[in-house]
């Protein structure tokens, strides 16, 4: 029996893919999970690690289809581990760098049969916050919904002449998103994501110039706020992503406008696609499907799900603890988030990659 | 709410904006202000009072340099080198600022070309460090509007009966914009931007501000008449001395801050936290 076997029992098993929400056990062997339910007589007998998971749930390690990664491989590793910290087994990362380490979240490059990109029309300007009353008050330049609308409505016109798959990454409008819902009605193969900062704020967190708020694209208002959540919950969203940024110890330090626009994220997407579920009333396996099978389908990625022969990648979260993600100093760019200092709900206890430990605490 | 030039106690800490900036310290500050530009040489402390005053302008402001050379002077304080060209960016700036009240500086006043410069500044001020802003881009300059409300203020003796005109480009008039967020909180019952809708801040009715698209009548029967940059002769909006004559008997045009004016304002707030230290 490896490292890497091991029997979680007196779990509560969520595998969103399926709908599956009820107490049960779960079988490492090898890597791969062998059993699922009930206990497996011949896992009883063997001599693994038994983990006693009384309390907490067992899910699929999240996949997060938006993280950035820096260039330097170290640093790669630390980014790496904070997303691990989260429950994140799995992420997509438009950046070249490859880290290849056990017990690290399995780095993925976006599916080369679908056309990732982010939606924005240059022609607008380089608003940074959303166009608007709030923009005006704070006297910063706005970028208007149409430099996304329009985007959105060239890749719409493609899809619909060319067919093939396209992916939008990080929507931000109502607006965006109507038209996106339309083309998918008509059954083009359009999909998207929204970032977990869109889903939980807007214009007005940005505040007296918070820049942890400067953002792209710009968070925007209520309303927007409220038809992406609307979206990911009807399934037109296909996945939440953490957005992470990579960002240096200068970027954040200086008046709003002239920071780097991002946020971390690493570590936050679990608390956030929980926090969602519970504010909304969302039964949690449809919102954990946001960052699970949901982004490991469109990814086209073998994780994201709880089955016999499925990888054993797995996060154990402890439903009813809350944690404090940390105040970010400034100059702190792995801290850098919006939600610095907040109490987040959902404690994620452990993480595994391949049945390997990517992150332990106690449970 | 949190509002981040308030300290604890609802006092003022640092001067960043007109905009929330409650009633309750804004008269006593204008009033200070006004006997103070009323007689600017009997102001002074007897001894030299610690804590040295900075002007930290980028790009330079004579007007406001000359503003704080005076007030520094009126409240017996020295006017001392920021040491820096402009607002540091990066990991340097909490330390610049760190350093500043072990050079004896307490308060600095600070322009900046960028929107929330001043609310930077503040946020990484150590103990003992007060920020005044001198205008931050195109946000705000709540010591011009300040200074722009005691000439209104000598020229009508109050503030709630006045129709005010804006006239041109709000987008890019720090120190109107502040004056209209201070006039607001004086009661000052009509506020109108007087402009072509493209020249129109976004949500402009969320400044308090009527939307007044026809120069001719938002001009006619104001009171007071502010005029903005950017208004093209040509355009057919700017104040020509016909359009002036055509507005009623008593109509004022505010004029250009003046030095002594600002000077007078920095000085009430000088002598303010000299008071509370």
């Amino acid at each position: 029996m490896s490292a890497a076997s091991f029997l979680v029992v007196n779990a509560r098993l969520i595998d969103p893919g399926s709908g599956l929400d009820r107490p049960g056990a779960l079988w490492v062997r090898d890597g791969v999970i062998a059993a699922l339910g009930e206990v497996p007589a011949v896992a009883a007998a063997a001599p693994a690690r038994v983990i006693d998971a009384r309390g907490r749930a067992l899910l699929p390690g999240l996949v997060d289809l938006g993280f950035g990664l820096p260039a330097d491989a170290a640093d790669a590793r630390a980014h790496l581990a904070a997303a691990a910290r989260g429950g994140v087994t799995a992420v997509v990362s438009p950046d070249p760098t490859r880290v290849a380490a056990p017990g690290l979240p399995r780095i993925h490059a976006p599916p080369a049969a679908v056309t990732w990109l982010r939606p924005h029309d240059p022609a607008f300007g380089a608003g940074v916050v959303a166009a608007g009353a709030y923009a005006t008050r704070l006297g910063l330049a706005g970028l208007p919904e149409a430099a996304e609308v329009a985007a959105v409505q060239r890749v719409i016109a493609a899809v619909r002449t060319g067919r093939e798959p396209h992916h939008l990454a990080r929507l931000s409008t109502a607006a965006a998103l109507a038209q996106v819902r339309q083309a998918r009605a008509e059954g083009l193969p359009l999909s998207c994501d929204i970032g977990i900062n869109h889903l939980h704020l807007t214009e007005l967190d940005i505040g007296f110039y918070d820049a942890h708020c400067h953002l792209r694209p710009p968070l925007r208002t209520q309303r927007d706020r409220m038809a992406l959540a609307q979206g990911l919950a009807d399934g037109t969203i296909a996945a939440l992503v953490s957005d992470h940024t990579v960002l240096g110890p200068d970027d954040k330090l200086a008046p709003f406008a002239e920071t780097v626009p991002g946020a971390a994220g690493a570590g936050l997407l679990f608390s956030l696609a929980y926090k969602w579920a519970r504010d909304s009333g969302l039964p949690l396996a449809r919102a954990l499907a946001c960052v699970t099978s949901g982004p490991a389908a469109l990814a086209g990625l073998a994780g994201g799900r709880l089955a016999v022969g499925a990888p054993a990648d797995l996060c154990l979260a402890d439903l009813d603890d809350d944690w404090l993600a940390p105040p970010a100093a400034p100059g702190a760019g792995i801290a850098a988030t919006p939600f610095a200092g907040m109490m987040q709900p959902g404690r994620v206890c452990a993480t595994w990659v391949g049945g390997h430990p990517a992150w332990e605490t106690s449970f | 709410m949190f509002n981040p030039q308030l300290d604890r106690g609802g006092a003022l800490a640092h001067l960043l904006t007109t905009e929330g900036l409650p009633r309750r310290l804004l008269e006593p500050l204008l009033a200070r202000a006004a006997r103070l530009l009323a007689q600017p040489a009997a102001a002074g402390p007897a001894a030299p009072a610690p804590g040295a005053l900075a002007l930290l302008a980028d790009p330079p402001a004579p007007l406001l340099h000359d503003a704080c050379a005076r007030a520094a002077a009126q409240r017996g304080m020295a006017l001392a080198d920021p040491g820096a060209p402009a607002l540091p960016r990066g990991r340097t700036l909490p330390d610049w600022l760190g350093g500043l009240p072990a050079r004896g500086i307490g308060t600095l006043v600070l322009r900046d070309r960028a929107s929330g410069a001043a609310h930077l500044a503040a946020r990484l001020a150590p103990p003992g460090l007060r920020i005044v802003n001198g205008g931050d881009g195109p946000h705000a300059d709540p010591v011009a509007a300040l200074a722009a409300l005691l000439s209104i203020q000598a020229a009508h003796g109050g503030f709630t009966e006045l129709t005010v005109a804006f006239v041109g480009d709000l987008n890019h008039a720090p120190a109107a914009r502040s004056l209209v967020h201070a006039l607001t909180t004086l009661g000052a019952p009509q506020l109108r931007a007087v402009a072509p809708a493209s020249l129109l801040p976004e949500g402009v009715a969320a400044l308090g501000l009527h939307a007044w698209p026809d120069a001719d009548s938002g001009v006619a029967d104001a009171d007071v008449i502010v005029p903005l940059p950017c208004v093209d002769a040509a355009s057919g909006w700017a104040l020509t001395p016909e359009r002036l004559a055509r507005a009623r008997p008593g109509a004022w045009v505010l004029p250009a801050p003046d030095a002594a004016a600002c000077a007078a304002v920095l000085s009430a707030l000088l002598a303010s936290w000299q008071e509370g230290a």
